[in-house]
């Protein structure tokens, strides 16, 4: 069952209707159930695996918390390395066996499917093994807020990855969702769908015909499409994210949050602070954090290392294919050259008079420039083509400044109406998003007159209907 | 050495890596008080402390201590297990 599917839809107003009816000592159990119930529509053989490895993990941890200093550690990389196992052979098995002559030939090999959610879920389920192992908090003993935990049906598709201890407490209250918790929800999934059927969908169809032949557009036009790749991919998956925690927030659960204006970030560090914000976090305190304690007396050396190597984990976690590594190491590369350059060129800049706004304005603009250059990678379908378009952009084709060729395809693609439609949903996507992020323009909105308001909330329904991309294409998300 | 010369000389460290005197340390204080107190920078001040104080921690004691008092706890109980302080 997909997010945008009115099935989902419906089956979620029914789960929270029953939840807030029911004693709040079995929340957690509804939940629980509810969760398996929606992952076993995917598949039910990778239920049964969300199961077991729910339940070892559960009671693992029970006795690395209440074992002696000497065999926590121990058990603690027991647990690490069946999990990463696990991790591995899930997503990337498929892809090895398949490079195996012979077997990678059979049909049941051709046929396999990655486990839908596992990145999520092992990511839970290691930072939970690590926090408690660290003395965060302490063992879970109760089966269902576990369970809850680890399958929670908003977050498994495609994140937010939320720690134990943010989460757990949440669920042993179990408390109904406040009304304005109720309201607020709902508008986050209604905004959700707007940006991924009305505006991920309409750029996919757009990007994905320009992907087709891209040699026939200049290099100027292909630099474009890079931007409005890293635009689709944005509302995309910030649309899912939304779809997810407005959801949770219907069961009273508030999740963290996954973006924050990223395209805005004046340095890449600033960037990976705002972009798959719950991924980046998870990756700099159980990946880079530790690297980088090892490395500590290192110096720049130290320093590089485990930079690259927590970027290009950030690749390779998205697929094990030479694209997304590299990825990662041009991701590695940027960042530092920033980390080691970014006091001295302050420091010049702080000395011209009058610099500072349009410095601020032409950061952004190259810290979003890089950041679609590197998603090149992200959208080509091997590091081939990967090249061919980064390297026609880069070349003296760049100042052939034309669009033509462009103009043409978003015509074909859209037509004049679905065009303006794209333009003005995004306008009103950045502004929202500036609106979420800033209290008192929030609180001013909300204060807006309801009719205003509910005028808006019909006007995003009506589009949404007319002009939502009914394909139900995937979220891109939901492969990782 | 008390737990208040060890915040103060903390306090000193705080403000070399961060090149910020204006920096007064609290127990609740967290990195985000701290402009600059990011991942990156945070190796930079264990290893300003470690070298400081003359003692190695472990990457469990760092990853537990999310505020600058549970850091001041953690450092005093390191000093003690090292036999820096009694």
């Amino acid at each position: 069952m997909s997010f945008q599917s009115v099935p989902f839809l419906v089956s979620l107003a029914i789960s929270v209707a029953l939840y807030s009816l029911l004693p709040q000592r079995w929340r957690s159990v509804f939940l629980a159930c509810l969760s398996f119930a929606f992952y076993l529509t995917w598949s039910l053989p990778y239920t049964l695996l969300l199961l077991l490895v729910t339940v070892y993990i559960f009671y693992l941890v029970q006795k690395l918390d209440e074992a002696e200093e000497t065999r926590k550690y121990r058990i603690l990389w027991q647990g690490v390395v069946l999990l990463v196992v696990l991790l591995v052979a899930g997503k990337y098995g498929r892809e090895v066996l398949m490079s195996l002559p012979a077997i990678g030939l059979s049909s049941s090999i051709v046929n396999l499917v990655a486990p839908l959610g596992i990145s999520y879920y092992v990511f839970k389920l290691l930072s939970y093994l690590m926090d408690v192992y660290a003395g965060k908090l302490s063992a879970e003993h109760n089966f269902a807020a576990f369970a809850a935990y680890v399958s929670f049906f908003p977050q498994i598709l495609a994140g937010p990855i939320q720690r134990a201890v943010d989460f757990l407490p949440q669920i042993r209250a179990a408390r109904q969702a406040q009304p304005y918790q109720l309201s607020s929800g709902l508008r986050l999934i209604l905004f959700g769908l707007f940006k991924k059927l009305v505006i991920a969908d309409a750029l996919s169809a757009l990007v994905a015909q320009i992907y087709k032949y891209p040699k026939g557009y200049t290099g100027f036009e292909l630099l474009i499409t890079s931007y409005l790749f890293a635009i689709q991919l944005y509302a995309d998956f910030s649309g899912i994210t939304d779809i997810a925690i407005g959801s949770a927030r219907l069961f009273g659960i508030s999740s963290p949050k996954n973006f924050e204006n990223p395209f805005y970030a004046p340095t890449i560090q600033e960037f990976w602070r705002r972009w798959h914000i719950t991924l980046t976090s998870w990756v700099r305190d159980y990946v880079f954090l530790p690297i980088r304690m090892k490395f500590r007396y290192w110096g720049w050396v130290g320093l590089t290392l485990s930079i690259f190597i927590n970027m290009i984990l950030i690749g390779l976690w998205h697929g094990a294919t030479s694209p997304f590594l590299w990825f990662g190491i041009v991701q590695g590369a940027y960042m530092v050259v920033s980390v080691f350059t970014l006091k001295k060129r302050d420091a010049i800049f702080a000395r011209i008079p009058g610099i500072p706004v349009f410095r601020l304005i032409w950061q952004s603009a190259l810290t979003f420039t890089l950041v679609s250059l590197s998603l090149i990678f992200f959208r080509a379908e091997n590091l081939r083509m990967a090249a061919s378009i980064l390297s026609s952009i880069l070349s003296r084709s760049f100042f052939h400044l034309g669009i033509g060729r462009l103009l043409e395809t978003i015509n074909l693609v859209w037509g004049d109406t679905r065009f303006v439609v794209v333009v003005l949903a995004l306008v009103y996507m950045e502004i929202i998003h500036l609106v979420q992020g800033n209290l008192k323009w929030r609180a001013y909105i909300l204060s807006c007159p309801t009719a205003l308001r509910w005028l808006v909330y019909y006007a995003m329904i009506l589009i949404l209907f007319f002009f939502g991309d009914q394909s139900a294409k995937p979220f891109i998300y939901f492969q990782f | 050495m008390d737990r208040e010369a060890i915040k103060e000389k903390l306090q000193t460290i705080f403000r070399v890596v961060f090149d910020d005197n204006t920096i007064e340390l609290s127990d609740a204080m967290t990195a985000e008080d701290v402009e600059e107190w990011d991942s990156l920078n945070h190796i930079n001040l264990i290893v300003a402390v470690e070298k400081e104080f003359g003692i190695r921690f472990t990457t469990r004691e760092v990853y537990a201590a999310n505020t600058v008092g549970e850091f001041v706890d953690m450092l005093e109980a390191c000093l003690r297990r090292q036999g820096k302080i009694t």
